[in-house]
């Protein structure tokens, strides 16, 4: 189910109507049924046996954490315990998400090889959300695993963490650790609560039903082998803007209705956006950009690989091998892998030229202002991979934009589409002033004010395309 | 959460609740009064021709239904799933099948069909689908209802691909209660766009160019009557700009298509509805390697509103010619069997 959808608006109805209900009750136990309830109907309304998935995926975590903790610390029991768990994750993850990936690049080195061949390819469709949920499940155990938190002895408690409607399909990627301790407290609707909540949804659907969905219906009609042939060089840089744009708009207006959701709900979620676009390095960008993935894949991948603690050599290949896993984890593409290797060479790059720091005594301003440049210059090539069906495509953009011809401007028509950059331009750049203290920060009436504005220009602006972009991962 | 307000009186905290939804609601409201107002004084010809949305009947569960809009495609679902058992005993009753994309759907309207078929006592069915669907999707649909139609009519503009499209593959692989998900969202969204822009204006109103025409799709005969087309429309020259070689997997696929026509006791027939960029001479050169009759009537001085699909009035002029050249098929077939 989308939260885009008429569907979705119900369903939300009669869980926050139960919220009103429940509210200053000591009612824990109802409400977090419904909520559970909530969450199955939602995961299942498209595709009810993926439910199976979710299930499987949630009970290897549960028994695979309580059997951790009943083992000795240090333990190979514990060690393989773990190992098995995270096998299980990822087993689900390369059945229905790298299978046929993986037989195609198999197929392709056997052709160079002198040795073609046809490989059973799987016609499995990729079950909704399932990156995200595996993300969150391995998260749980391992925490456990490493003792940062005792294990959830009611299932169905741990099955809600995993399954939480509003951070299921596209997360924020949650963590035990912030959770599973709100489902214990008692909770009350207070008004500071309900306008944080509705602010950050209207700002969420804002975000996504104007800016992201009517620069989607540009970006998809014009992003073609033929198109991108035949435009002039200012177009294709253009479109990459505006690319950049909507995927910024789309997954920062999804992640901030689920806060908004979990808010009215009566739970916290953590920050996943943070004006992106605004990073004057690339570590500074990816503690902007989908800051719950970023720090899971820094915790559970970067620093079980050693971290920076090994050699600045190993320091480099961690880096690059992390995000090119973090690009694969988007989708199982060699554009992704490109895109995640760029990042990682970036990342690689800037720690070797001691570039990263942003502190004031590091760089004169002059030098940090043209490498806020290069970093922003680098994620829009990047998100060019990100966007191509293929690696040929994306390239060939590149080069028609570095060859450049054509007239400096974009079209007309372009440039007219180009408005709806303007709202996330503008947000980034009071990010900025408020981060230097120049303006303060929102107060809640300039919300209030703002939200019945952005309210109405989403009721005459909205796009066409609902689909979630994070939602493929 | 949010840091606590409890340092306030009850009292206070209350009149700030209630400043604060004023501010809200200051703010909405100023904006929607003003626009609605902007909106009132429009001139009829601006909200008439760019917002079809107002001038199109509610999507109601009449002979018609509402078989598309904002990228859902209804039809794909009704058809494939069966919900809709009146729908599909037509089908199923259907003498004359008319099977291609959404140029059929523009192409063969029902003021011209239904008394055509009506007088030669034939009843007609208009299989056209939207995102340039192939032929696999309504193939598969002639063998999930088992159909046994005495003509098949395909608009051949390089239909013949085993593969159909991203949407018809999601399709196909859904289960019924998708089709009513599909159905639900599509006229609740319906509904409330019809509701909402009768009041406030929508964006799109200010951009030239940007009526979406709005589908309603018969029950009984499948053909689609399109409420606000374009007003510019781009004339249609009759020479080929383009010519598309016929590939042998569409030789093998139509081929194959073909056959199981014939099985089923029908006759296949091609023809070939008009665009910018024709295609007609692909439809030739298949129906000549399939030894396959072709019904293209040849107009001067036809229109397309976007270049890929006739306007109303070449859309009556079309599928008129198309009734008088395939009453030549109709009169070599055998008697009507029992």
């Amino acid at each position: 189910m989308s939260f885009i959808s008429w569907s979705f608006v119900v369903l939300f109805a009669l869980v926050f109507a139960a919220r009103l209900a429940f509210s200053r009750r000591n009612t824990g136990a109802p409400y977090l049924l419904i909520l559970l309830a909530a969450s199955v109907v939602f995961y299942g309304w498209h595709v009810p046996w993926y439910l199976l998935l979710l299930v499987f995926s949630s009970a290897v975590d549960y028994f695979a954490a309580l059997w951790i903790d009943r083992s000795p610390a240090g333990s190979a029991r514990r060690k393989w315990l773990i190992a098995a768990c995270v096998s299980a994750n990822l087993g689900l993850l390369a059945v229905f998400k790298y299978w046929n990936f993986g037989l195609s690049t198999l197929e392709s080195l056997l052709e160079m090889a002198g040795v073609p061949a046809k490989l059973p390819h799987s016609n499995l469709i990729l079950p909704m959300g399932l990156s995200f949920y595996t993300f969150v499940a391995m998260g749980y155990a391992v925490d456990v695993y490493r003792g940062k938190i005792p294990p959830e002895r009611s299932f169905w408690k741990l099955f809600l963490f995993i399954s939480f409607f509003p951070h299921l399909m596209a997360g924020p990627v949650i963590r035990a650790k912030d959770f599973l301790h709100q489902l214990y407290r008692k909770r009350r609707v207070c008004a500071p609560v309900f306008y944080e909540g509705m602010w950050l949804i209207i700002q969420g659907a804002f975000l996504k039903l104007v800016c992201a969905n009517n620069l989607a219906n540009t970006v998809d009609r014009l992003w073609n082998a033929q198109t991108i042939a035949q435009a002039g060089s200012a177009d294709l840089a253009a479109m990459a803007l505006m690319y950049s744009g909507q995927i910024f708009c789309d997954f920062a207006g999804y992640s901030n209705m689920a806060r908004g959701m979990a808010y009215l709900l009566g739970f916290r979620f953590p920050v996943n956006f943070n004006n992106p676009y605004i990073a004057a390095s690339f570590s500074n960008f990816w503690q902007r950009w989908h800051i719950t993935l970023s720090t899971w894949l820094r915790d559970y991948f970067y620093i079980s690989l050693g971290g920076n603690r090994i050699s600045p050599r190993r320091t480099y290949i961690n880096l690059i091998v992390v995000m090119v896993l973090g690009g694969l984890w988007h989708g199982a593409a060699a554009t992704y892998v490109v895109w995640g290797a760029i990042h990682g060479a970036a990342l690689a790059g800037e720690r070797l030229l001691g570039l990263g720091q942003t502190g004031e005594q590091s760089r004169g301003r002059a030098a940090k202002l043209a490498w806020l440049v290069v970093v922003q210059v680098v994620v829009l090539v990047a998100w060019v991979f990100f966007r191509s069906p293929g690696l040929h495509e994306a390239v060939n953009f590149l080069k028609r934009i570095l060859h450049w011809e054509g007239s400096f401007l974009p079209s007309p028509a372009l440039l007219q589409m180009m408005v709806f950059l303007v709202p996330p331009a503008i947000m980034h750049l009071r990010g900025a002033l408020v981060e230097r203290g120049l303006v303060p920060p929102m107060g809640r009436f300039e919300q209030a004010a703002l939200a019945g504005a952005l309210l109405f220009l989403t009721m005459i602006g909205y796009g066409i395309n609902n689909a979630f972009i994070y939602f493929q991962f | 959460m949010p840091s606590s307000t409890s340092s306030f009186s009850p009292g206070r905290k209350r009149a700030r609740h209630r400043r604060l939804f004023a501010v809200f609601a200051a703010s909405f409201g100023v904006l929607a009064v003003v626009s609605a107002a902007v909106w009132a004084r429009t001139p009829d010809a601006l909200k008439r021709q760019r917002m079809p949305v107002l001038e199109a009947p509610p999507a109601d569960k009449g002979e018609r239904y509402l078989s598309s809009f904002r990228g859902v495609s209804v039809g794909h679902y009704l058809h494939f799933s069966g919900i809709d058992s009146e729908m599909i005993r037509h089908l199923r009753e259907a003498d004359v099948l008319i099977i291609g994309n959404s140029r059929v759907q523009f192409g063969f309207p029902q003021s011209v069909m239904k008394p055509f078929f009506a007088r030669h006592g034939l009843k007609y069915y208009a299989l056209g689908f939207p995102y340039s669907e192939t032929i696999t999707f309504p193939w598969r649909l002639l063998q999930k209802y088992d159909l046994h139609p005495r003509w098949v009519v395909v608009n051949e503009d390089i239909i013949f691909f085993n593969q159909p499209s991203d949407y018809a593959a999601e399709v196909m692989r859904s289960h019924p209660f998708n089709a009513w998900q599909n159905h639900f969202e599509t006229d609740a969204t319906y509904a409330a766009i019809r509701a909402l822009h009768r009041v406030l204006p929508h964006l799109k109103v200010l951009r030239a160019n940007v009526a979406d025409p709005v589908p309603f799709r018969s029950r009984e005969d499948g053909t689609v009557l399109f409420i606000g087309t374009p007003a510019k429309p781009v004339l249609i020259r009759n020479f080929p700009q383009h010519h598309h070689s016929v590939y042998d997997e569409e030789v093998r696929t139509a081929a194959a298509f073909k056959a199981e026509v014939e099985r089923r006791g029908g006759q296949l027939v091609f023809t070939y509805v008009p665009k910018v960029n024709p295609l007609r001479p692909h439809a030739v050169e298949l129906a000549a390697r399939l030894n396959v009759p072709l019904v293209s009537p040849v107009l001067e001085g036809l229109e397309s509103f976007d270049t890929s699909h006739l306007t109303a009035g070449s859309a009556v002029r079309f599928a008129t010619a198309f009734v008088q050249e395939f009453e030549k098929v109709l009169a070599t077939a055998g008697p009507r069997p029992k």
